[in-house]
């Protein structure tokens, strides 16, 4: 019961992407390709693509800044930007949703550097549990790990913050996390093995 | 901390709902169009619409509810009239299930009637021991790993220890297990991969484990692939009744049972008659009394009264000898081995004795040089002949009245795995799962008895209704009790209060289960309507639920009533 994990609540309705893997098939691609290419040429058949996405990007955003009215306020300007790039945009064989996910990172890091404030990250305990399981852990220890693990993320440079939060708490795959920063899928997991490693070091240090 | 970010724990998503209201493609595309015009990018605000310019349209809509004080008298009033039907606020609603679960025990069996079955192991507590039971799971409890009451470690003597598994909605349902994870205010349902609950005592009294030991938990269950066909992860939690909450413990190890890669129908029915041969074993039915036979004066026939101890009898002898009646001699069955009729003449130190059925017996007769082992039945001679048929009369008597009480406890448990084993092999969620199940071990260890949890959690389910009313089709209400709430994959049981208001919270795609208990102990459910999908919240949804009629008394009538329809 209640299969439905909080990031595929959003993909629950937009049979578009995998519901598992959190990305879009090839014939997929292609139709969006199509759809893209229309709005292109005009503005008005940017809905459908704006109508697939708008929740997804919006979450994105609430997770990095949980406040309702300036998610809103950065959505739009996501897809005000998407819409007013959208010539420049060339097919390059990843979703458009990596594109717009991108979009969204920039305005949201830009917002905070404007606002000269710490960018939030929001962290759920049971994806905590996740990355404390993966660099191993002694359960008995749980609160005194879950504290020192958010001293050590709190240390992470922003590049690193972004992969870690992408994986473990908005729990992309890294083929979608290889699509979003525009590198390969083994170079995603080579990254992220290597934060995970120096988290794994903070960690054992105390 | 380094201070760098400004990390939040356990912030609540938004809803689908809230965040479709700051979307607007009109206005999107009016302000690209603006920008596009102006060749400059201003940046826009959600909710303003070309139609509107820069003005909000919930101000545009107050500005035109002033317009006119008659017309906003109406509306007050309508708005009035409207509110005496509906239904309170969703955090009134919650606020009154809160009050009404927080009076509940936190472990709360709804079937008074209807207790659980556990296994009972013995442990020689200097050796520890590992224990295959019959359900596939391995227990592994290490020498002394117990202490009693006041904290002293338990060196030598017997632990009783008392273990049952719980597998899915209907073991989790008469459990009374809450299957919902708060963590710093998220709520989360368990959707378990199995569950078990151990305990031990000592001479009738509890006793704990030893501080650093360890059982190892080989839990046996079936996983099903997600939809990726990669297979899911589960972690452990332990119930800790006092904070009202599961304790996250660290995940399990899973291991596939490569051998169970049969056909899955050989295979759930060969699990079906290995649990039916392990119940009858478990549980063997009373043997009746042996009837008084008369030596048949060809056979060889010996004196040697157990009953009186004369001779001293082995231990495990004693059922047997108390079968014995008096003045019975024995008789050595033509099945016998053959053996030299003067050994019965030497002297025998002591004598073993085993019922193998209502009239034959093993004897062993046992001195320091030999054992002589022999097939044998009692026999009565002389005027004791009388006396022994009456009370053989008054014995089988005794024995057909233990033989329908056993009956009756067997046929329960045979009828309730019989159930089990039909939804397993014939509904349709059997199907998929029985499609794509593969066979695991759990691999975790407990550090403290209770009960513990293979699971993973999940959030709330995207779309909910709230409840109006619950009815019965003879017009009975059911506004202050709690309901329970499953979908075809039974791995969760979802508790909420009956009350007007409360939210069900349910995946559209899914097919479910909502039942409760009325007060005469029946059982009233109803399964997925259209209205859940669709339905006002300001007015929610009335459930007609209907009685199962008859009075739950086992887990197989539960079964069936669950499967019924």
């Amino acid at each position: 019961m209640f299969t439905n994990l909080q990031i595929n609540r959003t993909l629950a309705k937009n049979e578009w992407m995998d519901r598992s893997t959190k990305t879009v098939s090839e014939s997929a691609m292609q139709q969006e390709w199509e759809e893209i290419r229309a709005a292109q040429g005009n503005p008005a058949l940017f809905r459908p693509l704006y109508e697939r996405y708008y929740e997804s990007v919006f979450r994105q955003i609430y997770r990095r800044t949980t406040d309702m009215e300036l998610s809103g306020d950065l959505s739009s300007q996501v897809f005000l930007k998407a819409l007013q790039k959208i010539n420049t945009y060339t097919f390059q064989g990843v979703p458009f949703s990596a594109w717009l996910f991108r979009i969204a990172a920039n305005e949201v890091s830009q917002h905070f550097r404007q606002q000269q404030s710490n960018r939030v990250v929001s962290v759920n305990d049971l994806q905590l549990h996740d990355l404390i399981d993966e660099i191993g852990s002694d359960p008995e220890e749980m609160e005194a790990l879950r504290r020192k693990m958010l001293g050590a993320l709190d240390n992470l440079k922003e590049d690193d913050m972004q992969l870690i939060e992408m994986r473990f708490f908005e729990q992309r795959s890294f083929k979608e996390i290889a699509e979003i920063q525009g590198i390969t899928e083994n170079n995603a997991k080579v990254k992220v093995h290597r934060i995970l490693e120096r988290l794994k070091r903070k960690l054992s240090g105390g | 901390m380094g201070n760098n970010y400004n990390i939040k724990r356990n912030v609540p998503e938004p809803d689908t709902a809230d965040i479709n209201k700051f979307k607007d493609f009109d206005a999107l595309l009016a302000s690209f169009q603006n920008t596009e015009s102006t060749q400059e990018g201003g940046k826009i605000r959600a909710f303003t619409s070309p139609r509107e310019g820069q003005s909000n349209s919930r101000v545009r809509r107050w500005i035109l509810m002033g317009s006119s004080l008659a017309t906003a008298a109406a509306v007050a009033l309508l708005l009035i009239v409207r509110s005496l039907d509906d239904l309170p606020t969703p955090a009134q609603s919650q606020a009154v299930a809160d009050a009404y679960f927080a009076k509940k025990p936190f472990v709360n069996p709804p079937l008074t009637k209807v207790k659980p079955q556990g296994k009972k192991i013995s442990i020689d507590v200097a050796l520890g021991a590992s224990v295959e039971l019959s359900e596939g799971t391995r227990l592994v409890i290490p020498r002394t790993a117990f202490q009693n009451d006041r904290g002293q470690l338990i060196q030598e003597g017997e632990v009783d220890v008392f273990y049952r598994e719980m597998h899915d909605a209907v073991d989790f349902f008469m459990a009374g297990v809450p299957m919902t994870y708060d963590s710093a205010g998220m709520r989360h349902y368990l959707q378990s991969a199995g569950m078990i609950e151990i305990i031990a005592t000592q001479n009738g009294q509890p006793v704990g484990m030893a501080p650093g030991k360890k059982i190892r938990i080989e839990l046996q269950s079936n996983v099903v692939p997600q939809a990726d066909g990669s297979w899911p992860t589960f972690k452990v939690y332990h119930l800790d009744t006092l904070a009202r909450n599961w304790e996250f413990r660290g995940s399990s190890s899973m291991v596939f049972d490569e051998a169970a890669q049969l056909d899955p129908i050989i295979n759930a029915e060969q699990e079906f008659e290995a649990k039916k041969s392990a119940i009858l074993a478990a549980h063997p039915a009373p043997l009746p009394p042996a009837k008084p036979v008369k030596p048949d004066g060809k056979a060889i026939s010996f004196n040697m009264d157990l009953r009186s101890g004369e001779i001293p009898v082995e231990p495990g002898s004693e059922e047997a000898v108390a079968s014995l009646q008096k003045g019975s001699i024995w008789q050595v069955l033509p099945n016998c081995p053959s053996f030299d009729p003067a050994l019965l003449n030497l002297e025998w130190k002591s004598a073993g004795l085993k019922r193998l059925s209502e009239v034959e017996y093993e004897l062993t007769l046992i001195n320091d040089n030999q054992q002589l082992r022999l097939l044998v039945q009692p026999v009565i001679i002389g005027k004791e002949f009388e006396n022994a048929l009456k009370r053989y009369d008054e014995a089988l008597a005794r024995h057909q009245l233990e033989l329908s009480e056993w009956e009756k406890r067997s046929s329960q448990k045979l009828k309730a795995l019989e159930e089990r084993y039909k939804i397993e092999t014939e509904s349709p969620a059997g199907e998929s799962t029985r499609s794509n199940s593969r066979k695991v071990r759990h691999i975790f260890d407990i550090n403290a008895f209770g009960i513990w949890n293979c699971d993973r959690p999940a959030p709330l389910a995207s779309s909910s209704f709230r409840i109006r009313t619950i009815e019965d089709q003879n017009g009975n209400k059911y506004p202050d009790q709690t309901a329970y709430l499953t979908d075809k994959s039974g791995a969760s049981v979802y508790q909420l209060h009956t009350g007007r208001g409360s939210t069900v919270y349910f995946d559209s795609k899914k097919e479910y289960l909502l039942w409760l208990m009325t007060p005469e102990g029946k059982l009233a459910m109803v399964k997925t309507q259209a209205e859940w999908a669709d339905s006002n919240p300001k007015k929610g949804v009335k459930l007609n639920v209907k009685i199962f009629d008859r009075e739950i008394l086992s887990e197989a009538d539960l079964r069936r009533a669950l499967t019924s329809n």
